[in-house]
């Protein structure tokens, strides 16, 4: 908090006292600090200067908004009423469109993985093939596999192929580097499931894949959902990947890309920081809080058996 | 309803030879036990039987038809697991019905199948419920139920009792020889637990190391034990084992260790002709070593023994004796009741003596 006041019967030429402190001119120039914590400054030259005092307190301005949100969010133009009662037209940050982008990219991302990885679990975990136990090590070793090493090769191909800047691109990347971790995940879960119980439905008349289907789904839940949640909230807080993949399209841009957009051009309004902010992270913590019993189960999943 | 036959069957796992030349044919309607401690091979073959293993050699028949190489789908044959493997998600109806469902019967029949079955099993009013909220008794019978609706040419049962409580299973065991006799189905049961091969098959097979031991009824397999594997393996407390020499005085064959000198009964004699003067292992069971007499123990030679230790069971009591060089125990009434210290004069009944080469482990004379 500032105040300011103009210096009334103080000779800036010598000692004086100010608010019960006392400097020279060119110390309360540089500022001189009271016990009680205020900071005094001369502001401007000798004649025409001010007193400041600068004082750290909190405070608050109590009337609540959602101005904010609408401006962050949408794409046409909103009013603004200033506090003086003037009315400003400003155009939006829309980044609802950006939050749908995001939407559109993280739930196939999620989906497809999950699907693909379920099966390649069930086949690695019960069924007998020729060179299972090494396909499945080779799958494992891919974890270690850092997403930032295969960046530029996949972005050629997709150049390549008209990939790039297109949602099919984004999936199939994030359906590619969550595979590994998906696979290995569910094998342990799956490959847990009793016996038994498989047996005794592959004689009652069950194929591989009605068992698929019929058993091994329905009882995997809490670890697909586990691994939904994991998947979900990597990709909806992905940056990387987005920005080398989708680059500069406007239109298919994600949120944490248009957040981003937003510190350059507009840092200094902290306003529609925070709201673009906190806009990016409601999801995030819906999914979590609905959930939360798979993702402390799921953690466990497949590490302890029963 | 169909006969089982095992030709020849061999099971391999790597290196581990699990299961050796099994030759085995069951009737149409027989209850059979495979019974042998664990690690014997008796689950393989039962798995080889369902289509879970392969058979590594050797030829599997059921009813007319080989069925190596058929999937278990196409098998005919029902297994109760022993975890039950009851699918967690499904009700008991759902259970009971997902096996005929998969095999496309009308829904009418899958009913009134579910219908019978449960009521045989007492689950009826159990049929809405998910496993889960069942006792282990009850999930029992789900399994079985889910046997029994599709009313296979073979049950194949793998050791379906040994998970419920010992009271519990006495009573499942009654039930299931009722329901044998109901249903007059071929059962194929696997057990490591002799009570239940004894009270439960038409025949018993023991298996140890992947080869069958002896196959016959539970009266041959416990009055004319093969070896000395099943006549130690069945009947509790185990036989005594005494290792003794065969002599010959006068014409009267001797069984003679240091602290026991036994007249070998004359109906034997005729056949130990050829292993006079050899080592041979003697065998009694505990209930053939007598405290007090019985009719015709007048004639049994009385050795005096040690009493070791009384263990009083209730309705019969199991001492362990002490002849000086070895450890004995009987299984007697109730009303002996010696003391720890005592010395007692036992009789033994050679009339049912057992006798056992020591090299080949086998019944002798053969």
């Amino acid at each position: 908090m500032t105040r300011e006041y103009k210096p009334e019967g103080l000779d800036p030429d010598s000692i004086m006292t100010i608010e019960g402190v006392t400097g020279t001119f060119d110390e309360f120039r540089e500022g001189v600090e009271t016990p009680d914590g205020k900071r005094i400054r001369w502001v401007g030259n000798k004649r025409r200067g001010k007193i400041q005092v600068q004082e750290r307190r909190w405070t608050m301005k109590a009337d609540f908004t959602l101005e904010n949100y609408r401006e962050v969010l949408t794409g046409g133009e909103v009013e603004i009423k200033r506090a003086d009662g003037s009315v400003d037209v400003i155009k939006g940050e829309d980044l609802s469109d950006a939050f749908l982008n995001s939407l559109a990219v993280a739930i196939p991302s999620t989906v497809i993985p999950i699907l693909i990885a379920a099966y390649a679990a069930y086949g690695f975990a019960w069924m007998r093939f020729p060179g299972r136990k090494f396909f499945f090590v080779i799958v494992v070793a891919l974890l270690v596999v850092p997403l930032q090493i295969a960046l530029v090769p996949i972005l050629r191909d997709y150049v390549r192929l008209e990939l790039n800047g297109t949602f099919l691109g984004v999936w199939l990347a994030h359906t590619g580097f969550g595979l590994a971790l998906a696979t290995y995940l569910l094998y342990n879960y799956i490959s847990g499931l009793p016996r038994d119980i498989l047996e005794s439905a592959f004689i009652d008349g069950a194929s591989h894949f009605t068992i698929f289907m019929r058993l091994i789904l329905p009882l995997s839940v809490p670890a697909l959902a586990s691994f939904a949640i994991f998947q979900f909230l990597w990709v909806w807080n992905d940056y990387l990947v987005a920005l080398i993949f989708i680059g500069e399209k406007q239109e298919v841009k994600v949120l944490t890309m248009r957040l981003a957009d937003l510190v350059g051009s507009r840092g200094a309004d902290w306003h529609l920081l925070t709201a673009g902010a906190f806009v990016s992270m409601i999801l995030p913590l819906i999914v979590f809080f609905s959930l939360q019993r798979y993702f402390v189960r799921g953690l466990l999943a497949g590490s302890v058996k029963g | 309803m169909a006969e089982v036959q095992l030709v020849n069957v061999h099971k391999r796992f790597g290196d581990v030879h699990a299961v050796a030349n099994m030759n085995l044919d069951i009737a149409n309607q027989e209850f059979l036990v495979m019974v042998g401690p664990s690690g014997c091979g008796k689950t393989t073959t039962l798995r080889m039987i369902a289509g879970l293993e392969t058979v590594t050699e050797g030829e599997i028949y059921l009813g007319d038809r080989l069925i190596n190489h058929v999937a278990s789908r196409h098998r005919d044959v029902a297994v109760v697991f022993q975890n039950y493997a009851l699918y967690p998600h499904m009700t008991v109806y759902g259970n009971m019905a997902y096996g005929l469902k998969r095999r496309k019967f009308p829904a009418a029949d899958i009913q009134r199948r579910i219908k019978e079955a449960a009521e045989i099993l007492g689950i009826t009013e159990l049929l809405d419920r998910k496993p889960r909220q069942l006792s282990g008794g009850q999930q029992q019978r789900v399994a079985l139920g889910r046997a029994i609706v599709r009313q296979p040419a073979a049950f194949l049962f793998d050791e379906p009792l040994s998970a419920l409580d010992a009271k519990l299973r006495v009573q499942m065991r009654s039930e299931l020889v009722k329901l044998h006799g109901r249903l007059q189905a071929t059962m194929i049961y696997v057990t490591h637990d002799q009570v239940e091969a004894m009270t439960m098959g038409d025949r018993i097979v023991v298996m140890r190391d992947g080869l069958v031991q002896q196959i016959g009824t539970p009266k041959q397999i416990y009055y004319q034990p093969a070896n000395t594997f099943v006549a130690g393996f069945v009947g509790s407390p185990p036989m005594n084992f005494i290792p003794c020499e065969l002599q010959r005085t006068e014409g009267v064959f001797w069984l003679v260790a240091p602290d026991l000198r036994l007249p070998v009964p004359g109906e034997l004699a005729g056949a130990l002709q050829d292993y006079s003067g050899s080592r041979v292992l003697l065998g009694l069971r505990p209930e053939d070593l007598h405290c007090e007499p019985v009719s015709g123990s007048d004639e049994f030679p009385v050795v005096p023994m040690t009493v070791e230790v009384v263990e009083p069971l209730g309705f019969e009591t199991i001492i362990d004796l002490n002849t000086g060089h070895r450890s004995l125990t009987a299984r007697v009434s109730p009303r002996v009741e010696p003391s720890p210290g005592d010395r007692i004069p036992v009789m033994l009944n050679i009339h049912r003596l057992h006798l056992f080469d020591p090299e080949t482990e086998k019944r002798l004379p053969a």
